[in-house]
């Protein structure tokens, strides 16, 4: 669900992410740090066949999720817990209000959850007037900012001290400050007060495990023990995937799940909750809810194409590697999961032509996989929902975005089988671009796609001779400009490739200069010798 | 939605019609809640080789966890006597401030080797009370005095040398609010309750008769790096951690 109407577009949002140095500048460092991190204890693990035992554990479960989900609940109630199955958002938000009226709740807290933000809980609960009070400090400084998270782990990372300092002067009325440890505090005193005083809590579920039915969830803060301890009543909202069958899978998607969030060997807390406080126990909530969400996953699950998407843990690593993310940011994905992940998600859960644009944003550079702890082909995903995308899936109600796009790529692909007239295109082509070349590139042409091209990037010149034409004249020697003898090097010729490298400033090394067909590298040149 | 539908329409998104999963039971996939079996031989290794381990071998560990404890601001302490670890912790009481003010006040799990502590005795010349988690407490009692307590201090089931992790059973003599309420946690285990990996916890778990309804891993106290990645300890647990280690 969407929270608001989008207001801008994703491209208008990705542009305005793009020109935010502050937003590049955190995202930048949270890549450095946890990104690079996490592919390093990959690299190092003892184990490494962790990953893929882990999803070949969970495929195996997602196989069985009926046998499965039915062996959690059934311990959970027997322990006393109540299990509720919700088809989709609004049965499971009706759900929890029901659950919060029957037991006279008039305050909430929460632990972050993306499920929460997925079936929209908060505004029903608020309509109803419960007050919702996010309880992760990231969430708190989004909810007191009335601001959308943008990380699955570090939810206000796209805000700084000061931004967080002016806030909580205004709300909490504390006196400035942008130290951190000094805010912190000031967080921790004001949501003690809430966490303790709280009717209920609602939290996600990380990993539950159907094998000795419990849920279980990780935090680092604390708050969600709280919220799991202190209030009268505690709803679980789950994923209907995210459950393992034994303790064993629970074990390696465990290990997996802190190192891919954040490079921990473990969460600081790790809790595991099976029902309700028991009988001479004086703490814990006194009614457990665990209510397990379809809402669009048995389309995913049925789906040979898409079903290993739900082998997801939720880490939040394929957002810490992602080239696109890492300067598009979280907010422009407009969804409950921003990333790689959330590009493959989103549209499966909302609809492919709804959120077109997100898996053709992606770059299908296939970092994400790497990172996956579970090694899930989010770029396979990806081309999928593309293909869906260009030639329709009855199946997932997809119509093809552009007929005009497909109609110039079958033409594009007769004409390229077809010597002469692909031919006559290149020599078309040639004239016609020879008004608009400068310095060897293409930075502004007035028609049809090209034009939309390079509103925003510059478009390589077709090449005054082809390979197969320089080739037939002996040209491929680079006869006009002998190269120079030595090492193998990329030519850096004209004023175009520099200034392609002058757009893209975080490339430390220069782009291998696409513009530069008509002089080869070395490297073809001894080939060439070696011929003769 | 009924649970019998929800299901069924997992089954139909797994490609199984209706003759298929009408007698559909655990019993038709083998193992797939299997890891609690005894002659799981993965399991049964790890108990083993945690059982067989000897001095040398939990003295390892206990370095391995001073190691990984270090930057999660956990802090160790090895004693040789139960004694000993009595003078750590109220030294410890005795030095730690309260953090949000009224008399010093410990919440304490009712556990035989805290016990052995004889901490309410030792603490009441310094004016510091000890409450005793037990099951004649109203749960409004409980409550107050865990919320009024700047310390709670909880024994442990098992020690993760490598993650740094203590693994905790809830019970009516060990309330789940103690470890995480008062603003500094103590933790006491002995040296041979330190295990080397999770792989070992998780095989101890699974041998258990029946796990209670709530148990928790905890590494040190709480912290957030949630504003500018810059990392805070004390979040909304206890802002500080101990564990003592009685090597006898």
């Amino acid at each position: 669900m969407r929270q608001s109407p989008p207001s801008q577009t994703y491209s208008q949002a990705a542009g305005k992410a793009i020109k935010d140095t502050r937003l590049r500048a955190s995202l930048r460092m949270i890549q450095d740090r946890i990104g690079k991190g996490t592919m390093a204890t990959w690299a190092n693990l003892p184990d490494q066949s962790l990953r893929t035992d882990a999803k070949a554990a969970r495929m195996r479960t997602l196989e069985n999720l009926d046998l499965v989900l039915e062996r959690l609940a059934t311990t959970i109630q027997a322990r006393g817990g109540h299990i509720f199955f919700a088809a989709d958002a609004e049965e499971a938000r009706t759900y929890c209000l029901d659950v919060a009226r029957r037991n006279n709740v008039r305050s909430v807290v929460k632990g972050k959850s993306m499920t929460s933000s997925e079936i929209g809980v908060d505004a029903l609960l608020e309509a109803n007037g419960i007050e919702v009070t996010e309880t992760d400090l990231g969430e708190y400084i989004i909810q007191l900012a009335e601001d959308r998270p943008s990380h699955i782990i570090a939810p206000c990372i796209h805000m700084d001290r000061r931004q967080i300092a002016e806030l909580f002067t205004k709300k909490l009325g504390i006196e400035y400050t942008e130290d951190p440890p000094t805010l912190t505090r000031a967080a921790r005193k004001t949501l003690r007060e809430k966490l303790l005083n709280a009717d209920m809590g609602i939290t996600g579920c990380n990993i539950a495990c159907a094998e000795t039915g419990h849920i279980s969830l990780v935090s680092n803060e604390g708050n969600i023990r709280m919220s799991t301890t202190m209030p009268r009543v505690h709803v679980s909202l789950m994923g209907m995937e995210r459950v393992t069958a034994t303790l064993r899978e629970h074990n390696m998607l465990l290990r997996l799940l802190t190192r891919g969030a954040a490079v921990q060997n473990i969460s600081t807390y790790v809790s595991f909750i099976g029902g309700p406080r028991q009988p001479g126990e004086t703490d814990g909530p006194e009614e457990f809810h665990l209510v397990i969400i379809d809402n669009g996953r048995s389309r995913i699950l049925a789906d040979p194409k898409y079903r290993e998407v739900l082998a997801c843990i939720r880490c939040g690593g394929c957002l810490n590697i992602c080239p696109v993310y890492g300067r598009i940011g979280g907010h422009t994905y407009d969804s409950p999961y921003p990333g790689p992940i959330g590009a493959v998600v989103t549209p499966l859960l909302y609809g492919i032509n709804e959120r077109a644009d997100l898996c053709r944003g992606e770059t299908l550079c296939g970092a994400c996989k790497d990172i996956c702890p579970v090694g899930n082909d989010l770029p396979r995903m990806l081309s999928e929902l593309r293909h869906a995308l260009a030639y329709g899936d009855p199946d997932w109600h997809v119509t093809p975005v552009s007929t005009a796009e497909r109609t110039a790529f079958r033409f594009w692909a007769w004409a390229i089988q077809h010597r002469a007239v692909y031919d006559m295109l290149l020599r078309t082509m040639r004239v016609v671009q020879k008004p608009f070349i400068k310095n060897g590139i293409i930075q502004r042409f007035p028609l049809g796609p090209a034009a939309r091209w390079t509103k925003q990037r510059d478009l390589v010149p077709v090449a005054s001779a082809t390979f197969a034409e320089r080739w037939k004249h002996g040209l491929v020697a680079g006869s006009q400009t002998p190269p120079a003898s030595g090492a193998i090097q990329m030519p850096r010729h004209n004023d175009g490739a520099d200034r392609i490298a002058d757009h893209t400033p975080s490339a430390s090394a220069p782009l291998p200069d696409a513009a530069s067909d008509t002089r080869p590298p070395n490297g073809i040149t001894s080939t060439q010798k070696v011929k003769e | 939605m009924e649970q019998q539908t929800f299901l069924a329409t997992i089954r139909s998104a797994l490609g199984r019609n209706r003759l298929h999963t009408a007698s559909r039971t655990e019993m038709d996939v083998p193992g797939l809640f299997d890891s609690r079996a005894k002659d799981n031989l993965e399991e049964q290794d790890a108990l083993l080789t945690s059982s067989r381990r000897g001095r040398e071998g939990l003295c390892t560990l206990l370095e391995t966890l001073r190691t990984v404890a270090a930057p999660l601001k956990l802090q160790i302490h090895a004693v040789s006597n139960i004694a000993d670890a009595a003078i750590t912790i109220a030294t410890l009481a005795t030095e730690i401030e309260t953090e949000w003010g009224g008399p010093k006040q410990i919440a304490m799990h009712d556990h035989p080797l805290l016990n052995m502590l004889d901490l309410p005795a030792l603490l009441e010349p310094e004016g510091i009370g000890v409450h005793i988690a037990n099951a004649e407490d109203t749960p409004d009692n409980a409550r107050q005095a865990v919320i009024a307590s700047y310390i709670g201090i909880t024994s442990a089931e098992w020690c993760v040398a490598d993650c740094a992790a203590i693994a905790l059973q809830t019970s009516p003599r060990q309330p789940r609010a103690t470890s995480l309420v008062p603003s500094v946690h103590i933790a006491v285990i002995r040296l041979n309750q330190l295990l080397a990996s999770l792989p070992e916890l998780y095989a101890h778990l699974a041998v258990e008769k029946s796990l209670p309804n709530s148990f928790t891993f905890i590494s040190g106290p709480s912290k957030t790096a949630d504003i500018e990645a810059c990392m805070v300890h004390g979040a909304h647990g206890p802002r500080a951690m101990h564990l003592v280690i009685v090597e006898e």
